[in-house]
């Protein structure tokens, strides 16, 4: 099989320009990208669907050539450009939209320092959320934190459902507003003379241990 | 072989053509929501009725091929020329469980939908899109040819692009960038690679081109296998190529989420099944599915538990759960692959039912995050309906979850390789910490007091919705507040129940699925069927 190296190197030479510009951060670039990666492609079919110069209608004799043309992959590559169309269109109005999006956004201070040194585009993708949250998170944030928490230690702690979300102790009375109305669940003390002894002393923290001596008193 | 019944024509069109069809009409009538919903459900009814109906034919006559317009073989007798479409038990069982799903959410996005106030300001492009998915679904299990596979695959993202960037918010069109540019570049390797087929063997049809991939050189058949499967594996969420699914599902909206959840990673999936037992037998890449799959499950398990959000968490054990798929393919013996098409069903129906779940919990507090739900166990049925498909994810006997496991650990284990029992226990432990994602959001959102959630009282959020930005209700200006519409609750319970058929008949859905991966191993069935060269149990 005979294979046309000159179109091949342009195949190749829009595929690899292709390729750097869907690199790119910015949306309208990344689709400049994929059309020229997706005529490389087409191009690529077109030169291995077999040597130039075959008729196009059956039977008939061009130059010599008696074999006919193969129509599939020109009916692939036709496919394919409308494919490409059709999304490089939608691709299109949602640059448009991302642009208005973060132009509005640019009007409010952002949340995060831009973690590349170039000036950001308009249309520049996001960064992606799992790695801002490696960079921004803390234990503080994680999803197995709730108030029980000691405010001190941060161990897991009944103690910790007498504590505002400051760290501040509260007296009997706030504990109970704060908890009216929630389905009771055991894991509240109803210790009355611990909530009491919490909310006299500020530094004294009981540990676990004295909450279990108050239990096997009761 | 088996004569064909003539009406089989129109039965292996049906569930791509009705749905394309409704779609049409839905678009011309956008202007009336009531017609819309009407045609939405009957269309995918219509899908599900054909999709049963293959069911049966082929567990009783074995797999059916239909040439599209009489194009079956040239004037030599040289193979297909044009579209073929086959239907094999491994297509028809992907078919039923799929339109089951897409016919429920479709009924619980009608809910929402009514709901959240569409009735007067109706969205007129959600259904027509959600039906074209449909049909690119329908489409990519029915394809006997690569390149018609590769137009199925186009349609059903070209409509999930739409569907992920619906009403155009912030998140949803910067989720929805990345999105579309990670799909286009696997379209674009995906048609690389049936270009590169094509010129290796002059055909796209699958059964022809398993036929002469035979005499092809080794090296560009591992090439040619090489390529197709980095493409397949971006769409089926195989890591490495799995970073891009958590941070684009979660923003949609719940029903759009379920559907891709349930859907769109397994038709990867059922590609890479086809590519490894039909295209290139022989398992010359096992090794590398191997390792990829185990990586895929732990890898996205513990992704699964640094998350805060229950949509991110269940994103990221839906790409654990696949590498569960990819075990069971790569071992490739018959009760392995049995065990994967069993594994396939189960994972498409559970993932969505959780996902489905999330939405009414996000309806009932405004909130999807763990830092801002709690007390939810308010509602026993809520409660219930997480907790079934939960357990079942995690793998507790008796639910499918548990025997889909089993199967894949004993097919592993009579493999008996190093690396088939280091997956083994890598399934273990994936399973294991999948229950203990499960058991953490049901403390957290069920068990524990809302005052006890650290921003508890921030959750009076609008609730990702099928309605454009502006018209969103806030959740404290609802009037039914707390309450769950019937038709979002019926669907999602329907589901669970479908779920837990599969347990009840299991011993019968996997004999079926046995004779199906006997269908898949055994290439010479169905590449009969398609080339009329006998064939066809």
């Amino acid at each position: 099989m005979t294979v046309d190296l000159g179109l091949l190197i342009v195949a190749g030479a829009l595929a690899a320009a292709g390729a750097y510009l869907i690199m790119e951060r910015s949306l309208i670039r990344m689709l400049f990208g994929l059309m020229l990666v997706g005529n490389a492609i087409n191009l690529l079919i077109i030169t291995l669907a077999g040597p130039p110069g075959h008729p196009p209608i059956r039977g008939r004799e061009s130059d010599g050539q008696t074999a006919d043309a193969d129509p599939l992959a020109q009916g692939m590559v036709l496919t394919a450009i409308v494919i490409t169309l059709g999304i490089a269109a939608f691709v299109l109005a949602l640059s448009y939209r991302l642009f208005v999006i973060n132009r509005r956004s640019r009007e409010t201070p952002p949340d995060l320092e831009p973690t590349s040194t170039e000036s950001p585009q308009d249309d520049d993708l996001q960064d992606d959320p799992e790695d801002v949250k490696i960079a921004t998170g803390s234990l503080q944030g994680f999803g197995d934190r709730d108030r029980s928490d000691d405010p001190l230690t941060g161990a897991d702690t009944v103690a910790g459902d007498l504590f505002d979300d400051h760290g501040n102790p509260l007296t009997a009375e706030e504990f109970e507003a704060v908890h009216a109305g929630v389905i009771e669940t055991d894991l509240m003390p109803e210790d009355a003379e611990l909530i009491a002894h919490l909310a006299e002393t500020d530094d004294d923290m009981p540990g676990d241990t004295d909450i279990d001596d108050e239990e096997d008193d009761r | 072989m088996i004569p064909q019944p003539s009406w089989i024509t129109v039965l292996i069109v049906l569930p791509t053509l009705a749905p394309m069809l409704g779609a049409a009409l839905a678009l011309v009538r956008g202007r009336s929501p009531s017609f819309q919903r009407a045609i939405s459900v009957t269309a995918i009814s219509v899908a599900l009725t054909a999709s049963g109906m293959m069911l049966y034919l082929t567990s009783v006559h074995g797999p059916f091929a239909v040439h599209i317009g009489g194009w079956g073989a040239r004037d030599g007798g040289d193979g297909p020329l044009g579209i073929t479409l086959v239907v094999d038990r491994l297509a028809a069982l992907m078919l039923v469980v799929s339109t089951t799903v897409l016919l429920c959410v479709v009924v619980y996005a009608i809910g929402q939908g009514i709901r959240d106030g569409t009735t007067e300001q109706p969205v007129s492009i959600f259904l027509p899109t959600y039906l074209i998915l449909t049909a690119g679904v329908c489409n990519a299990f029915l394809a006997g040819d690569l390149f018609n596979l590769y137009v199925s695959f186009e349609v059903l993202l070209a409509a999930s692009f739409v569907l992920l960037t619906l009403g155009a918010s912030a998140e949803r069109v910067r989720a929805g960038a990345s999105y579309v540019m990670v799909s286009m570049v696997s379209s674009l390797i995906f048609l690389a690679g049936i270009a590169f087929a094509y010129a290796a063997t002059g055909t796209l049809n699958l059964a022809e081109m398993a036929v002469r991939l035979d005499d092809v050189p080794d090296g560009t058949r591992n090439a040619l296998y090489a390529v197709l499967l980095v493409a397949f594996g971006i769409k089926a969420a195989v890591f490495p190529l799995s970073t891009w699914l958590p941070d684009s599902y979660p923003t949609a909206p719940a029903p759009v989420t379920a559907v891709f959840a349930g859907l769109l990673t397994k038709v990867g999936v059922y590609a890479i099944i086809r590519a490894h037992s039909l295209l290139f037998p022989g398992g010359t890449l096992d090794t590398v599915l191997m390792i990829a799959g185990l990586l895929t499950m732990l890898v996205g398990i513990f992704g699964a538990i640094a998350q805060t959000d229950v949509k991110r968490l269940l994103s990221f054990t839906l790409v654990s759960h696949i590498g569960y798929m990819i075990f069971g393919i790569a071992v490739g013996s018959l009760e392995s692959t049995s065990a994967a098409i069993y594994y396939v069903a189960h994972h498409i129906l559970v993932q969505t039912t959780l996902f489905l779940v999330v939405g009414l919990i996000e309806r009932q507090a405004g909130s999807s995050s763990l830092r801002r739900l709690g007390g939810l166990i308010a509602s026993p049925l809520l409660a219930v309906l997480f907790l079934i498909p939960a357990l079942n994810l995690g793998g507790i006997p008796p639910f499918s979850g548990f025997i889909g496991k089993v199967a894949l650990l004993q097919a592993g284990a009579a493999d008996g390789s190093v690396l088939s029992w280091i997956l083994v226990a890598g399934s273990v432990v994936t399973s294991l910490l999948t229950l203990y994602v499960m058991a953490r959001i049901w403390t957290k959102g069920f068990w524990r007091a809302r005052a006890d959630a650290p921003e508890g009282d921030m959750a009076a959020s609008t609730p990702s919705a099928l309605v454009e930005e502006g018209t969103d209700v806030l959740l404290d200006e609802r009037e039914d507040v707390g309450r769950m519409p019937v038709a979002m609750v019926v669907p999602t319970a329907v589901m669970v129940v479908v779920g837990l058929a599969l347990t009840v008949w299991a011993g019968p859905i996997f004999e079926f699925t046995d004779s199906g991966a006997h269908g898949v191993l055994d290439r010479n069935v169905y590449i009969g069927t398609v080339l009329g060269t006998g064939g066809g149990r």
